[in-house]
Formats: C-alpha cells, sequence, structure tokens
C-alpha cells in the first residue's frame, strides 16, 4: 500500500491496534470501528466502505464473534 | 488617557494574559472563527443553525474548495461572529487540497475571496461524540496551532441515545475539558440544542493550557488517553450510562446488505432515481404554472400601460419573455438539489457511490472519480475543481476532460422543455426521458474515459476507500438552506449573464426593422372587414357569423369578434416571423444552419444552439424570445408557446419530435460552456486540453444527434 493510501486510512481510524468489525465481505467491504478497544467503550457508528483490493491488503487479527480476544 | 480607555486597555491585557481571543487584526471588529472537523461530523448542520441565511458561498482564491463565510445570529453582543466553514478533513497533515486550505487558513495564510487573510480568532473544532477517539487526533492537531480553541461534542443526542441503548459511550463535556484543556461543549445541530452556550464558549475561547505531542504515534496515544480518562471521569458519575459493545448485526447492517448488494442495491439505486426525478416533474408543476402566470400577468401589464413602441417591445419580448423563459425552472433545480440534500443526508449517497464504484473501474476511474462527477451534475465547474482529489495524475486529467459530460442544472432547462414537450401531460415518461439524459451523458463520460485511459492516458483506477455515515432521517432544514443557496445563485445568473444576454437576443432579433409583411397586412384588412361588414348589416360583433349556417346541430358557430380576432393574430404571427427572418439573428441563423441541417435544426434552432454556447440555460430564454408572438392562443404558458411555434413555412413545427430528440442528444454531449473550457484549461495545464475538451464532445454530439434525426426522420 502507498505511503499516502496508508496516512489516509490511518486517519481515518484504521491505525494499528484499532479494533474493528467487519459488517461486510467482499465488494465494498465495511469494516465498522470500535475504537481504542477499551473495555468499557462501544459501537463509535464509524463504518469505512473499503475496495476489495484495499481490503486485502489490511491486515486483521480476528476475534470471536462475542468480541473476546481468540 | 481616559479612564474609560485605560479601563480598555488594562483588560486587553488581561485577555492577552489570560490566553482571550484577541480582535485586534479584523478590520470589522467581528470576531473571526474558522469550523474545522472530520467529514460527516455534522459540521454543516451546526454551521446551518449558527447562521442560518446569513451566509455566503464563495471559494478559497487560488484553489479548488468552496468557502462559506456566515454571521452568527443575534446574540445581543455588539460584536458580531464570522464563521467560516472549512472542509471536512480528517487529518491537517493529510497531502490533500482539502487540508491543504485548513492548514493556510489557520496559518492566516489564506482566507475566503474578498478577505484579508490572518489568522483566525479561534477555532471550533466540530467532533462527533459518537465517534470521538478518531475525532480527538484532528483536535490534537488543531491545539498543536496554539490558537483559541473551543471543540464541539456534536450529535450527542445520538451519543446519549446509544448510551442508554447500551450500545456507547456518552462523554461529558466537561470530562473531555480537562484532557483537551479547552471549552467543550455539547450541541447538537439538528436541534439547535447547545448553540448559545457555543458561542458564549467562542467568545471566550481561550488558548488551549495542553499541547499534544507532535508524531502520529504520540498523538494517536494521546487520544486514547485522552478518551479513556474523560470515559472514566464519566463513568465515574454515570456508571449505568457506559456498558460494554453489543456485537452482533444491526439495522444499519442489514441495510447495507440490501443497499451495497451487487444485484439488489442497483435496482434500490435505479428505484431512488426514478423516484427523485418524478417527484421533480410532478411537485414542481405547480410553482412552474404560477411563474408563468407571473410573468405572463406582468407582460399583459406592461403591454396595456406602455404605449406600442420599442421600450414596450423590450420589456415584453425581450426583458420579461428571457428572464422569464429561464426562472419558470427555478423550481425543478430548487427541488433538485433539495431532495439531493435530503439524499445524502440519510447517509445514502455514500453506499451508492460504491455501487458505481465497480462499474466505473472497467473504464479506467476508481471511485474517486465518484465525487467530482457527481458533484458536475450540479455544475461541471466544481466537479473539475474536485478532480484534484485524485490522486493519481492521469486519471484526474481523465476526470476533468469528461466532468462536462455530466448533466448539469444549467442542462435541466433545456431537458425539461424538451421532455415536456415530448411528452406533454405524461410526468412518468417525462421522468424516465429525465432519467434516459443523464444516463446518456453519464455512459458518454465512461466511454470517453475508456478511450482516453486506453490511449492517451493509460492506467488503472486507484481503490476506494469512503467513510459510510449512519443511517438517519435526513435534515429538512439543511436541505431547505443548501436548495435555497442554488436557487439563489441561479436567480443570480438569471439576473445579471442571463438578462444581458436576452437584452442582446431582442435586439438582434428585433433590428433591423423589417417592411410590413403582405400577408400580414393582408390579414389584419381581412380583420377589418369582417367588423365593418358586421356594422354595415346592422348585427352585432358579438353575434354569430352567417357564415357558419347551415353547419351541424351542437355546432356553435364564431361571433364576427372572434373570426376577426383570430385573423388579427394570425396576422402578428406572421408578422412576428417575418420580422426575424429579416433580423440580425435571423440573417446569422440561416447562414449557419446548413451546417446543422444534418441533425433537424431550421434556423431559429440554430440560432438557440449557438447562442447557448455561452452557457446552456440560454436556450430556453432564447427561443423565448425568438417565438415570441408567434403563437395563435395569446394566454398560453411559455412551454407550449415555444412548442407551438412553427418553421417558416408557417406550418410544421420547430420541435418535431425527430429534432427535439436531436436536439435532446445534442445537449446531453455538447460542450456548450465557455466558463467549463477555461477551468479545464487551468486544471488540466493547458488549453490543448481545453480544445481536446471541446472538439471531442462537440464531434460526438454533432454525431450522435445527427444519427438520432435520420433515424427517426
Amino acid at each position: 500500500m502507498e505511503a499516502g493510501d496508508a496516512a489516509y486510512l490511518r486517519a481515518m481510524g484504521l491505525r494499528p491496534g484499532a479494533r474493528l468489525r467487519v459488517t461486510r465481505l467482499g465488494e465494498p467491504t465495511i469494516v465498522e470501528l470500535l475504537s481504542c478497544g477499551m473495555d468499557m467503550c462501544g459501537q463509535c457508528g464509524c463504518r469505512i466502505g473499503l475496495a476489495r483490493n484495499v481490503a486485502q491488503r489490511v491486515l486483521v487479527d480476528p476475534e470471536s464473534r462475542t468480541g473476546e480476544p481468540r | 488617557m481616559s479612564t474609560e480607555t485605560r479601563a480598555h486597555c488594562e483588560r486587553a491585557d488581561e485577555a492577552i494574559a489570560l490566553g482571550e481571543v484577541q480582535r485586534a487584526s479584523n478590520e470589522s471588529g467581528a470576531l473571526r472563527v474558522a469550523l474545522v472537523g472530520n467529514p460527516n461530523t455534522g459540521k454543516t448542520t451546526l454551521f446551518n443553525r449558527l447562521c442560518g441565511l446569513r451566509h455566503k458561498t464563495g471559494n478559497f482564491p487560488g484553489t479548488t474548495q468552496e468557502a462559506r463565510v456566515g454571521v452568527v445570529g443575534n446574540t445581543g453582543h455588539d460584536s458580531r461572529i464570522e464563521l467560516t466553514d472549512l472542509p471536512g478533513i480528517y487529518s491537517l497533515e493529510l497531502d490533500q487540497s482539502e487540508a491543504e486550505v485548513c492548514r493556510s487558513v489557520l496559518a492566516g495564510a489564506l482566507a475566503p475571496a474578498g478577505r484579508t487573510a490572518t489568522a483566525p480568532d479561534a477555532v471550533c473544532v466540530v467532533v462527533d461524540a459518537t465517534n470521538l477517539e478518531r475525532n480527538l487526533l484532528l483536535v490534537g492537531e488543531v491545539l498543536r496551532r496554539r490558537l483559541p480553541t473551543v471543540v464541539a461534542l456534536n450529535m450527542i443526542d445520538l451519543a446519549r441515545a446509544h448510551a442508554a441503548r447500551g450500545s456507547g459511550m456518552s462523554i461529558e463535556p466537561e470530562a473531555l475539558s480537562e484532557q483537551l484543556g479547552c471549552r467543550v461543549v455539547a450541541t447538537c445541530g439538528r436541534s439547535g440544542h447547545g448553540v448559545s452556550e457555543l458561542i458564549e464558549a467562542l467568545r471566550h475561547a481561550r488558548i488551549p493550557n495542553v499541547t499534544p505531542p507532535g508524531t502520529r504515534d504520540g498523538l494517536e496515544q494521546w487520544a486514547t488517553n485522552a478518551t479513556t480518562l474523560a470515559v472514566a471521569a464519566t463513568h465515574r458519575v454515570h456508571a449505568p450510562s457506559v456498558r460494554r459493545a453489543r456485537i452482533g448485526e444491526s439495522l444499519t447492517d442489514r441495510i447495507d446488505r440490501v443497499t451495497t448488494h451487487p444485484v439488489l442495491g442497483l435496482v434500490v439505486f435505479a428505484c431512488v432515481m426514478f423516484a427523485l426525478f418524478w417527484s421533480i416533474f410532478s411537485l414542481a408543476t405547480i410553482p412552474m404554472n404560477i411563474i408563468e402566470g407571473v410573468f405572463g400577468l406582468l407582460s399583459d401589464r406592461a403591454k396595456g400601460v406602455l404605449p406600442r413602441g420599442t421600450l414596450n417591445d423590450f420589456l415584453t419580448d425581450g426583458v420579461l419573455a428571457g428572464v422569464g423563459g429561464t426562472v419558470v425552472f427555478l423550481p425543478q433545480i430548487v427541488l433538485l438539489f433539495f431532495l439531493i440534500s435530503l439524499l445524502e443526508d440519510t447517509g445514502y449517497l455514500a453506499r451508492a457511490a460504491f455501487l458505481v464504484d465497480r462499474f466505473m473501474r472497467p473504464f479506467g476511474l476508481s471511485g474517486y472519480a465518484f465525487v467530482p462527477l457527481l458533484s458536475s451534475h450540479a455544475c461541471a465547474l466544481p466537479g473539475i475543481m474536485a478532480c484534484r482529489g485524485i490522486p493519481d495524475a492521469k486519471e484526474r486529467l481523465a476526470v476533468i476532460l469528461v466532468a462536462p459530460f455530466m448533466s448539469c442544472s444549467a442542462r435541466i432547462p433545456v431537458y425539461v422543455l424538451l421532455t415536456t414537450i415530448l411528452f406533454a401531460g405524461k410526468p412518468a415518461q417525462q421522468a424516465l426521458a429525465f432519467i434516459a439524459c443523464y444516463a446518456t451523458g453519464a455512459c458518454a463520460g465512461l466511454f470517453s474515459a475508456m478511450v482516453a485511459r486506453r490511449t492517451i492516458l493509460p492506467g488503472k483506477g486507484r481503490a476506494m476507500v469512503l467513510e459510510l455515515p449512519t443511517y438517519k432521517m435526513p435534515s429538512v432544514r439543511t436541505a431547505l438552506l443548501a436548495s435555497w443557496d442554488r436557487g439563489l445563485v441561479f436567480l443570480k445568473k438569471a439576473g445579471t449573464a442571463i438578462l444581458a444576454i436576452s437584452i442582446v437576443l431582442w435586439w438582434l432579433s428585433a433590428y433591423p426593422k423589417s417592411d410590413p409583411s403582405p400577408e400580414a397586412t393582408s390579414l389584419r384588412e381581412s380583420a377589418k372587414s369582417i367588423r365593418d361588414d358586421a356594422i354595415a348589416r346592422g348585427r352585432s360583433l358579438d353575434e354569430p357569423n352567417d357564415k357558419y349556417h347551415g353547419r351541424p346541430r351542437g355546432f356553435t358557430p364564431p361571433s364576427f369578434e372572434e373570426l376577426a380576432a383570430r385573423a388579427e393574430s394570425r396576422a402578428n404571427a406572421v408578422e412576428a416571423r417575418h420580422q426575424m427572418r429579416g433580423s440580425f439573428a435571423g440573417r446569422l441563423g440561416r447562414l449557419l444552419q446548413p451546417v446543422f441541417a444534418p441533425l433537424g435544426f431550421d434556423w431559429q434552432l440554430t440560432v438557440g444552439v449557438i447562442t447557448s454556447f455561452a452557457a446552456r440555460e440560454v436556450f430556453a430564454s432564447t427561443m423565448a424570445i425568438i417565438t415570441s408572438g408567434q403563437s395563435d392562443a395569446a394566454s398560453e404558458g411559455v412551454i407550449a408557446e415555444i412548442a407551438r411555434s412553427t418553421r417558416d413555412d408557417g406550418v410544421t413545427r420547430i420541435f418535431t419530435p425527430a429534432a427535439s430528440w436531436s436536439l435532446l442528444i445534442y445537449f446531453v454531449l455538447a460542450m456548450q460552456c465557455l466558463p467549463t473550457l477555461a477551468v479545464t484549461a487551468r486544471e488540466a495545464g493547458g488549453v490543448r486540453w481545453a480544445l481536446l475538451q471541446l472538439a471531442w464532445m462537440s464531434g460526438l454530439a454533432y454525431l450522435a444527434a445527427m444519427l438520432v434525426y435520420q433515424l427517426m426522420k
């Protein structure tokens, strides 16, 4: 991924360590940012749509469906 | 030094010591506030709530960005607050034109056109209370500028509603204020909650006593810590309102599943677009009829009050016919922007962008081209200027070249005129034809982009990333203000450029004066003889004419007066056509008509097409002036009068179905806008690109219109 694209994603909140929920896979992939990973924090209401080839370059470490670390 | 002056100076020194807002640099005495925020934080809604109609839309000189400057309503203070709405950005540090504008404004190096560039007296950062941590990154960047700052914790109603449902958090402004070192005010742009408090906070804004780190990593950590501590502080006060996230499928997920579905999404998109345009045609009829009636009344009054002559003709056939022929389309334009604004506010348009993205890739474009192309549907100028946001240079150039293919608002009067003529009294078919025009323009643009990307500008489009706002009920107030803005721009154009062109056109079509037409003279003599005959035979003019005796039962023969009036009306039409044919405009039209003959245009349509090269919407007013007085029906509306107008033979309509379709296709595709060519030359980096655009679009339009006419005639 180019530096400009990575900086843009990071400014949008898709930064290292960000928790997110994948709400749709495919074209587009839609993710919902769950903020900073604080236990008390809830949904941010921020959804980001990613073209498939961008989504493929974002490394995600999955958690279980209940939100607990795998 | 007087006591009063000394007190004032002491107060100023005290304010400097406290870091409060200073207005020494502002010659107008107004407190100048820059409004900054992420996209989708309700920044514009808050701006509208603060300023209402007291704002002007312009641009930042030398940039592509629109600038809205408003005055905050009467707050009971002597000094005004002048608010500048800056473009929505995610970060001040990004290599984007929007971020560059924001950086320059905050540094005092740039100001909206007509204003002096100095640093703002205060900055208001609008943050989304439901998405705090991400928004705090921008807040941190602004705080580092060391300007008096206030944070508007906007959409607080949604955050509190989420918290109440246990699906989010609600942070108290005081808790956040402690972390940010500046005043934080909870607001809701839609309801107006907290707005008065925000205005007061801006008046007393101070330089923050916190300086966030300068590195990206440090700033992110600072934002996380600030959010965590603010949540923790709130948690101590309102423990029950902050719970763990609910992980599961939400209503938004389910709606997204449909609206972004490859097939269902397209069906929804088609339905939404059809409903949009059908509404425009159905609802705009009433105000259009009223406007037509008003201009008709004004014209009749002017004709009745003023003596026959040049001034009478100038006012009725020049000013009123020209401006009336344009203003009549105002309801459609206002309604279009009102409905688009509502649609945008619901959050649907962002999903539609992804739908469109899939179809743009085969044409060598990416989703980044969607916003410029969508903007071009309002006007090609902002659309072309928005191309600066496209990162790939070749793709940017390709989009600049094809943006004018998108049907702009200037084409609306032409589309309305021609679809109304083609499908009179059939709003559903008019709406379909209207959509077809938009679709044809978009397809031609994509086709042209594909040609460009495979020949002179080879390459692939970049992948798309876009924030998808939460679905919500749209704000009618915001939509009204958006349509008000666009309506004013259109009216301003109608009252200046179009009025000037109308006057020139009237002069070209009124001079030189021709000798009386023999046919018209004969018809007037005929009218006179009908009246004389009735009087000679001792009959009343209102009695039925004898020559109709013996007609079938139930037929009401016209009176002497009606027959005479018809002959006079016909004489006027013949005279008008005779005059137009001999005028400068008529001579020019006839000179160039052979070029447009394969497209089915007579000399009158040729005049309309040529004059509309300056601006497309002039076509309707040109035809209104050219055809003025031709129709037999004195009281019919502008559109009906244009539709009934005939060629030189007095029988064949100008707007035959084949000629109307040909003309419609021509206007969908042709490059009929001088300002667009100028902006293309500037943005693309050379006049040769503008000339290429002109040649390609006009050539394509000519060929397509000729094909349509030759197949349909």
